[in-house]
């Protein structure tokens, strides 16, 4: 069954030293940048709604790699990250496209607050993904794997957003180029110990 | 009896969910569901009909997926003529069965934040609508979560064909569409566009949809459309069901109904039997009567904005007429610039923004479809578009999302029969302004009696009185002082006849100095007077707090102190009369307002120059300098005004 949940901005652990690090922050942030963050930050906070939708399927594996549900994915990769896990969660995220016009409206006018919300919100669709792995799936964060990640191919990435519904449930959508739209969003495969 | 007849007069129940049912029988799930139209069609007239056994007066046809996306040009032919073979056949037998052609969302974000263009996607919808041609009855645009791509969809219906729209949108918890969209911003959108129903459906379950239903039905004048989910999934006995009975479900579309819903189905996880239960509790019932709510709505892909209350605030600065550095942006194709113009004028208050780009070395028509395309992509505020040119107009207006403004047409029928087509087409509200063939009247009967003669014009093409903003004309009073009285009896006279106004408030110190005070000054007058929006400059404190300061006194006050005030608070440079003397020229006489001078020499060159080399050489470059110290503020000259 396709889950929905729509998690408040001010509920993520957002990752400030990543998030300086995607703005390309080096070492200690200087103070007029932290000053910058807080804005970029309260800004994000406002306009951004993550949400994200999942649903668990059964894994199976063969010799070249995996069968998520019925499909059969030739990935090595994949096989090796899922560690024979009988199941696994299909994960589209989002901190929606409101983060993605706070973006464009700054770069016209404020290009540095520009950069520093792109970098949060970059951080915020991560955080979304470790609060889910950690908090519905049961497992310790960062342990998903992306179609396009290795020779998992990017392909997926269409099926994963068709089965989630992801354009209804979370306004993710896919280009022709098979990538996501708004941009900060990822799908992803989790593994499972137990998930209904 | 056609549906738009049976629409005016009874309920229509449309059938619930077509997925639901699918799942229910074992087919192949490898292909696009539309397919079945050809491979299955006993299963989709059986669906069908079960749905019209039930009581559904509408059959949706199984074609939400059908379009150029993700079918060939020949299989989207093959599977839209099957959904219609097989719609048909379901109803033989019954009488007064209507089929609807179903044009679900195509599964790709608009430009600018995704890829799919306006243009791409409206042609997309077009092919799939152009199939259904005599063949269906209606046309329903379903499941769509965004502003943009319904636009696109509802457009193409409109110009492909002439069957009834039903538009129906996707709302989450917060009341919104995915894209940002309120209810309001719908309403306002759809019934520009002239859709024959409107509502919402999928997404929730009827308790919370009911929520979104009351927003329409205080602000909507359009029959209103509800098909919600049978609640929420859950997984029981490891089956995903619904967690809304059929019978709570029927109660809840019974109070619909009571709020004002007229067409009423299911979504997904609904079934026959939620129809059937839902017919029953809406037998005793009579459609709520329809009420024009008479609202004069502007909007955005957020956000609509109500003409009527507080002064609404159209910022007027990405206009390149006295600022240069507009201009340059313009003419360097310097967008970021314009951007900019905008997001501060929304920063300092602005509601609304108006965009003008004329200026006569560009190609307008161009430069403003890709400023109203830029600007709606960094700011929400709804625009005004502000053109002359009805091809710029047209293009603008047709790429814009949401309900915009027109500024401006007038009482000349060339204006009219320019606007009026392209407002009622991309359903735009217009800015009127109240002259004509004879020019500006000098009285404010005058000119109520154009904004009577355009409003009874525009309701010729079926604009309702609501859509027009009226705007009086604000005339500068450095000439004369009550200049700008009939400007403010004639927002008396309009806004009795029951149409909203609005002015461009700067015009009325044209020629003075300390322009903000006078502005802001009669901008508050104006307020008193009735006026309901004003195009300003946001960033002029004084006016800002003008706009919530209205001021009932009489003009007289204002126009007996104004001038006396500013002109002493000032320090301007007024023209001063240069002596007397043998040597000045015409244009030094001209540029000094020595009238009696200027005359003199006029003549006395006339007898060995050609006239219009004594215009080109002498009186033009003169009348130049003048203007330029007007506009600058640097003189004043009452009597050349």
């Amino acid at each position: 069954m396709i889950k929905k949940i729509e998690v408040p901005f001010s509920e993520l652990e957002i990752s400030q030293s990543e998030a300086l690090r995607y703005a390309g922050v080096k070492g200690e942030a200087h103070e007029s940048l932290l000053k910058l963050y807080d804005k970029a930050y309260a800004l994000l906070g406002e306009f951004a709604k993550p949400r994200a939708v999942y649903k668990c399927i059964d894994v199976s594996y063969f010799e070249g790699g995996v069968y998520l549900d019925k499909d059969k994915i030739e990935s090595l990769g994949l096989k090796k990250f899922l560690k024979g896990a009988e199941r696994c969660a299909l994960l589209a995220a989002t901190a929606g496209l409101e983060a993605d016009r706070l973006i464009t409206r700054y770069s016209m006018v404020e290009p540095s607050m520009a950069l520093m919300i792109d970098a949060i919100a970059g951080a915020t669709v991560e955080a979304l993904c470790n609060k889910l792995c950690a908090g519905c799936f049961a497992t310790e964060p960062q342990r998903r794997f992306s179609p396009g990640y290795g020779d998992f191919p990017l392909d997926y990435q269409r099926k994963i957003v068709e089965i989630l519904s992801a354009p209804l449930n979370i306004g993710v959508n896919l280009t022709a180029s098979i990538m996501l739209t708004p941009s900060k969003s990822v799908t992803a495969v989790v593994p499972l110990k137990g998930c209904n | 009896m056609n549906i738009r007849e049976k629409l005016l007069k009874e309920f229509i129940i449309f059938d619930g969910a077509m997925g639901t049912m699918l799942q229910s029988k074992n087919l192949s799930r490898d292909v696009l569901p539309e397919t079945y139209n050809i491979t299955n069609p006993d299963v989709i007239i059986d669906i069908h009909r079960e749905y019209l056994n039930a009581g559904a007066d509408v059959v949706t046809l199984n074609t939400f997926g059908a379009n150029l996306l993700k079918f060939s040009k020949e299989e989207l032919k093959k599977v839209v003529d099957a959904a219609i073979e097989c719609g048909q056949k379901a109803r033989e037998g019954f009488e007064n069965k209507y089929l609807a052609l179903d044009i679900g969302p195509l599964g790709r974000l608009l430009a600018p934040f995704g890829d799919l263009s306006f243009d791409e996607a409206y042609e997309i919808f077009a092919e799939t609508i152009k199939l259904a041609e005599d063949k269906t009855d209606l046309i329903i645009i379903e499941t769509m979560n965004d502003s943009y791509e319904t636009k696109a969809a509802v457009l193409a219906a409109k110009e492909n064909s002439n069957l009834p729209i039903f538009v129906s949108n996707v709302f989450d918890e917060n009341k919104k569409l995915m894209t940002g969209a309120d209810a309001l911003a719908m309403i306002a959108l759809l019934e520009g566009l002239g859709a024959d129903a409107i509502g919402m459906n999928c997404s929730l379950g009827p308790d919370k949809m009911l929520k979104v239903l009351e927003e329409y039905s205080a602000c909507s004048s359009t029959p209103l459309l509800i098909q919600p989910n049978a609640g929420l999934p859950e997984v029981k006995d490891g089956k995903t069901v619904y967690n809304v009975s059929a019978d709570e479900f029927a109660g809840y579309m019974a109070k619909a109904a009571d709020m004002g819903a007229r067409v009423l189905g299911g979504c997904c996880g609904t079934n026959p039997e939620y129809i059937r239960k839902l017919k029953e509790a809406l037998k005793e019932k009579k459609p709520k009567v329809l009420e024009d709510k008479n609202l004069t709505l502007v909007s955005s892909y957020t956000h609509a904005v109500k003409w009527g209350e507080e002064p609404v605030l159209v910022g007027e600065r990405i206009n390149p007429t006295g600022k240069s550095r507009v201009k340059q942006a313009f003419r360097d194709n310097d967008l970021s610039f314009i951007l900019s113009e905008g997001i501060y004028q929304q920063q300092a208050g602005a509601m609304m923004l108006d965009v003008n780009c004329g200026l006569p070395e560009i190609d307008e028509a161009e430069v403003l479809l890709s400023t109203v395309k830029a600007l709606q992509g960094v700011s929400d505020l709804p625009l005004q578009i502000d053109t002359a040119d009805p091809k710029a107009l047209e293009k603008a207006l047709r790429i814009y999302n949401g309900k915009a403004l027109i500024n401006s047409v007038n009482g000349k029928k060339e204006s009219m029969d320019a606007v009026f087509p392209l407002a009622k087409k991309y359903g735009a509200a217009v800015v009127a302004l109240t002259l004509d063939e004879q020019g500006i009247p000098e009285t404010s009967e005058g000119r109520v009696k154009i904004a009577e003669s355009i409003a009874s014009e525009a309701a010729k093409y079926g604009i309702a009185k609501k859509d027009i903003i009226v705007d009086t004309l604000t005339m500068a009073i450095s000439a004369d002082k009550n200049a700008a009285k009939v400007t403010l009896d004639a927002i008396k006279g309009v806004t009795a006849l029951g149409l909203n106004t609005v002015l461009g408030v700067s015009n009325v110190s044209f020629g003075l100095p300390s322009r903000d005070k006078v502005n802001s000054e009669f901008f508050k007058l104006a307020i008193g007077a009735g006026l309901k929006g004003a195009i300003m400059n946001p960033h002029s404190s004084l006016m800002m707090q003008a706009s919530k300061s209205p001021d009932y006194s009489s003009y007289e006050n204002f126009a007996e102190n104004i001038i006396d005030r500013v002109m002493s608070e000032e320090n301007s440079t007024t023209v001063q009369a240069v002596e007397k003397s043998d040597n000045i020229t015409l244009k030094e006489a001209i540029e000094n307002g020595l009238v009696e001078k200027s005359a003199a020499l006029s003549k006395a060159l006339l007898k060995d120059t050609e006239p219009l080399e004594l215009v080109k050489s002498e009186i033009i470059p003169a009348l130049d300098k003048v203007g330029e110290g007007l506009k600058r503020a640097r003189c004043i000259c009452l009597h050349c005004l």
